[in-house]
């Protein structure tokens, strides 16, 4: 892979960094990455290797390319780190995991961090990276240099549909709302970057599990002229749940150069603490957003129906706080037993059946834990947990599935 | 606990910042706690209060203490980092995060972080900290603020124990005077400290597997009068990951918002470390690995303890043995090798060796350690009873409540004579 052509230029209100990316072993066609920034910081912008390697690094390892060679210097803390994070997926998505070879243009060389410290954080607008910025905020005095001076938003991500769709644009739409309308209530310069970066590698999947803490990353080494720390807020809770997933608190520090702190944040704390910090800041809360699905027809942010605004709503409601940011008359037992039962969300919705209870909403409480046993034997089958994944597994590798094929003889599915 | 009587004393050419600590919940005696370095250092130690609730919680929280009380104010991002640390060490036990209330009797507010900035890191001659400051040197320019400026040479794992015995203090000189050496060719100040945290719980198991991480930023926090950045050379690589009182899940959490951690090296395994470290001549020359107790007289390293021989096996396949002065063998010979008595817990260590060993025509040595590699995997299968004879204790305690382990103790005890 080849990355050169970096550009930074003024636009109409804003600046955009560029850098065409070309593959040399992938048989995949050139393309032309961009950020554009808006807002407070976009004047800072620049097209630093460092931030173009953190960004195209995990595709180019994942479609095998054989080296990077980058156009600048690359600060070699970087190089180390992107190693290591390869050392990381590899131990937990096993091999090939190789990260290609870095070749920067001019060498490695530690870049000097701007000369006055200046700490920022992501703002989606959703429960995480509130609560990081609340904490923050009440935390760090005016002039400290841990306080967040800038908030950074980022759209053009593949969280929802391929850039330009009507999924995508409702998203984009809500999400900077309510980021402009947060950053303004914690006096927080607000910094909106879009940019084409999930086009590099259209796979979810892989951007969820590997990819997307250097996705951020690369974003904040956009403005390591202005930023020496930039947070970013944990959806993972230490000792509770860590998952392999792209951004984790044993990735994200790895993401760091000399210029810049790249911080995993708020990991100690579990989301019905998020709420009742939120619960301090009353005027915050109406903008809350969480919701993925898209499009979304009806007004606000949030649809009120789907997996994540139902445990959001009931987070707030544990906490005592108003679910203004919500439709009335979404959180109800039907809701939520209408949820597929998607196991990889279950760590959300464990702690809340004994805690509703308490609180005197037993009818949520029931429809939870019936979810929270679905979600359980969906993933003791997909494991091959459990007796029967026990006889499925001797099965396949004693009898090569021929006690599955006598089934599937006995008892035909449904015809196609 | 209550930690109170913050101070700063000298004596017999010491600088010290101390506190008292008294159990509350379990009856342990109360102690004086102290970091001390030299009297020329005495301006780089300040009494934190972050420094003593660094180095007080986690034998608090083993020993059931419902609150940690320290007098003056602690860091707010520490607080939430020292909760975040006993989340990680109590779920690598299964159990839940231990309900230690952390108080402080001027609250929480941030200290100041020192500016300008300055970077330090661990440095005890061993291969992880050289390897820490010879990249440092290599690859940060001299004015940038990531660039060492202090290693820090603890004596604090058995400083103050009763079993200490004045070897341990001769070696600790030895090594300042060894290190003082290289700290002046590479331009850094060493900063020799010593602690007694050991004193508040001496399990040494619960030391290596819970408490010197924490016991290791407790010192960075007594010193951020001088530095606002420390690095903490990793000892396992993150494609072997073990639980450990220091790891890149728990270290940044003993941050506060004056001193930066660093879990430092992760990303390579220890025989790349100590390629590094044998391609630089003046660090072989102080190469320390042993911490064998009683320590050897007059050496540096014993050569015969188990990370002797593995570092003294790593030298001998990068062709760099003969060379590393601090120790007396230029070769490994097989028998040397076969009388090490090995537990588990080094596996990952010596796994990397085998193939270098084979490359550099060392059958002999290469067939000893797969022998106890395999050993050991034997030993670690039937511990974690994931061998036959584990699905059979597994099922007997599951379905017939451990009735065959009792008939097969009775068997036993019928013959015994």
């Amino acid at each position: 892979m080849r990355i050169d052509a970096l550009d930074c230029r003024v636009t109409g209100d804003g600046a955009r960094a560029s850098a065409r990316i070309r593959w040399e072993d992938a048989a995949r066609e050139p393309f032309d990455l961009f950020f554009e920034a808006r807002g407070a910081a976009a004047s800072s912008l620049r097209a630093d290797p460092d931030a173009m390697l953190l960004a195209a690094a995990f595709p180019a390892m994942r479609h095998g390319e054989r080296r990077i060679a980058v156009e600048g210097t690359v600060c070699p803390a970087l190089r180390d780190g992107l190693r290591a994070a390869a050392t990381v997926l590899k131990s937990w998505y096993g091999a090939p995991r190789t990260l290609p070879a870095i070749e920067p243009a001019e060498g490695f060389i530690s870049p000097a961090p701007a000369p006055v410290p200046r700490a920022a954080a992501f703002l989606s607008g959703g429960m995480d990276s509130l609560d990081v910025f609340v904490r923050n905020r009440a935390y760090f005095p005016p002039g400290h240099p841990a306080r967040f001076e800038d908030a950074l938003h980022v759209s053009g991500l593949p969280w929802t549909g391929p850039p330009g769709s009507p999924s995508s644009e409702s998203f984009v739409s809500r999400g900077r709302t309510a980021a402009a309308a947060l950053a303004r209530r914690l006096d927080a310069p607000l910094s909106l970057v879009r940019t084409n970066l999930g086009e590099l590698d259209r796979d979810f999947l892989f951007f969820r599990q590997e990819w997307f803490g250097s996705a951020y990353a690369a974003v904040a080494h956009l403005f390591s002229r202005r930023l020496t720390e930039v947070s970013y807020a944990s959806a993972q809770q230490l000792g509770v749940r860590l998952d392999p997933l792209g951004s984790h608190p044993l990735l994200d520090p790895l993401f760091s150069t000399g210029a810049l702190r790249f911080r995993h944040a708020g990991a100690d704390r579990g989301r019905i603490e998020k709420a009742a910090s939120l619960a301090r800041r009353p005027d915050l809360l109406p903008h809350l957003h969480v919701c993925l699905t898209t499009p979304l027809d009806a007004p606000g942010a949030n649809c009120g129906r789907c997996e994540k605004c139902l445990h959001s709503q009931i987070e707030l409601l544990l906490a005592g706080a108003p679910a203004n940011a919500f439709p009335e008359g979404c959180l109800t037992a039907e809701s939520i037993r209408a949820l597929r039962a998607d196991p990889h969300t279950a760590f959300f919705w464990r702690p809340l059946p004994e805690r509703l209870r308490r609180a005197g909403r037993s009818d949520l409480a029931s429809a939870i834990a019936e979810k929270i046993a679905q979600m359980d034997r969906v993933r003791a089958w997909t494991r091959d947990a459990g007796w029967k994944g026990r006889l499925r597994r001797l099965d396949r590798k004693h009898f090569r599935s021929a006690l599955l094929d006598a089934r599937r003889l006995l008892r035909p599915g449904p015809a196609s | 606990m209550r930690i109170s009587a913050l101070r700063r004393e000298r004596s017999n050419g010491r600088a010290r910042v101390a506190a008292d600590v008294v159990w509350e919940d379990a009856d342990r005696p109360s102690r004086t706690v102290c970091f001390e370095t030299d009297e020329g250092l005495a301006d780089a130690l300040s009494p934190s209060p972050d420094a003593f609730v660094t180095g007080c919680i986690v034998p608090a929280a083993r020993h059931g203490e419902r609150r940690i009380r320290v007098e003056g104010a602690v860091c707010p991002e520490l607080r939430e980092g020292l909760r975040g640390a006993l989340t990680v060490l109590a779920s690598w036990r299964g159990a839940p995060r231990p309900e230690i209330a952390i108080e402080a009797s001027e609250g929480f507010r941030p200290p100041p972080r020192r500016n300008p900035p300055r970077a330090a890191a661990f440095f005890s001659g061993g291969v992880d900290s050289l390897f820490t400051l010879r990249m440092n040197l290599l690859e940060i320019p001299r004015e940038h603020p990531a660039s060492i400026r202090d290693g820090i040479l603890i004596l604090g794992h058995d400083f103050g124990l009763p079993d200490s015995s004045p070897l341990e203090f001769e070696r600790f000189d030895r090594r300042v005077a060894s290190l003082s050496g290289l700290a002046r060719e590479c331009g850094i100040d060493l900063v020799p400290m010593r602690f007694n945290l050991r004193e508040l719980d001496d399990d040494l198991d619960f030391y290596i597997h819970d408490f010197f991480g924490a016991a290791l930023a407790a010192a960075g926090h007594a010193l951020t009068a001088r530095i606002s950045a420390l690095s903490i050379p990793s000892s396992y690589d993150l494609g072997h990951l073990l639980p450990c009182a220091s790891h890149p899940l728990l270290d940044p959490n003993y941050a506060s918002s004056a001193l930066a951690i660093r879990h430092d090296g992760a990303g390579r395994t220890r025989l790349e470390k100590l390629a590094v470290v044998a391609e630089w001549p003046e660090g072989l020359r102080r190469l320390q690995t042993c911490n064998w107790r009683p320590p050897p007289r007059e050496r540096l390293n014993c050569g015969a303890c188990e990370k002797c021989l593995r570092t003294a096996v790593g030298l001998l396949v990068l062709g760099r043995l003969a060379e590393a002065e601090t120790f007396s063998e230029s070769d490994v010979s097989p028998e040397a090798l076969r009388a090490l008595e090995w537990t588990t817990g080094f596996e990952e260590f010596w796994e990397e060796l085998v193939v270098p060993l084979r490359r550099a025509g060392r059958d002999d040595l290469a067939a000893i350690v797969e022998e106890k590699l395999d050993a050991a995997r034997r030993f670690r299968r039937w511990r974690d009873e994931e061998d036959w004879k584990g699905l059979v204790k597994r099922f007997d305690r599951m379905f017939l409540h451990g009735s065959l382990a009792a008939a097969a103790r009775a068997v036993r005890r019928a013959g015994a004579p």
